[in-house]
């Protein structure tokens, strides 16, 4: 689950406006409004993708960032993606509780035999390897 | 209506960019599938409003701004009013 709608609890189908490129070709007066071809991609699908992938990414990684406050109705929405199911821009990322804080001196001590043993191996690995030179 | 590129004189193809609203899921493995996309803006409007806007026809050929004629007898008809008023004279 990677984003949830606040409202109808939908965490699958979502809706973003993007951005895309389409090709307008001229023939005797008439205009014909395609994909846009290159001869090794397709312009139009590649746009669509890309754009809606970064959107995702910068809703997932900016999840503060990309909610905005109502005054009227004194809640947070997402001014990027909202619901497909009942149309709600109140989207975010499901609640993840904080870690617990600990001072990295702790956190230090907590792994300390960890690191020891890390650097063992190192010392061991160091033992064993070729000597080039000989 | 004619459209054609005052760079390299280009008057076949030509890229507009478009608003469009996309639905997808996300699929149990973390990738995006696209369900839906359904055209924002109207493609008349557009490009009516060549010119106008930052969001440009732009020429497929070399990236130039494209230049859009509405009525491309206009000039000719003008210039028949000239003439037929000049002859009136």
């Amino acid at each position: 689950m990677k984003l949830l709608c606040l409202v109808c609890g939908n965490y699958s189908y979502f809706e973003t406006d993007i951005t895309t490129i389409k090709e307008i070709t001229t023939n005797d007066g008439h205009i014909i409004i395609d994909n846009a071809l290159f001869p090794d991609f397709d312009y139009t699908e590649d746009t669509i993708r890309d754009n809606l992938k970064d959107i995702v990414d910068y809703v997932l990684k900016q999840d503060d960032s990309s909610l905005a406050f109502d005054r009227e109705t004194e809640t947070y929405y997402n001014r990027y993606i909202f619901c497909a199911r009942c149309g709600s821009p109140k989207v975010t990322k499901p609640f993840q509780p904080k870690p617990r804080h600990i001072s990295l001196e702790q956190e230090l001590q907590e792994n300390r035999e960890e690191y020891n043993s890390l650097r063992k191996e190192c010392q061991n690995n160091e033992n064993f390897l070729p000597i080039l030179w000989k | 209506m004619k459209i054609s590129c005052q760079s390299c004189g280009n008057n076949k193809a030509f890229l507009i960019p478009l608003w469009v609203r996309c639905t997808f899921k996300f699929n149990e493995d973390g990738t995006l599938s696209i369900l839906h996309v359904r055209q924002l803006e109207s493609l008349e409007d557009k490009i009516a409003d060549q010119g106008k806007t930052s969001f440009a026809i732009t020429c497929k050929e070399c990236g130039a701004d494209a230049q859009v004629t509405l009525n491309e007898y206009e000039n000719l008809d003008q210039e028949k009013e000239q003439c037929a008023a000049l002859e009136g004279l």
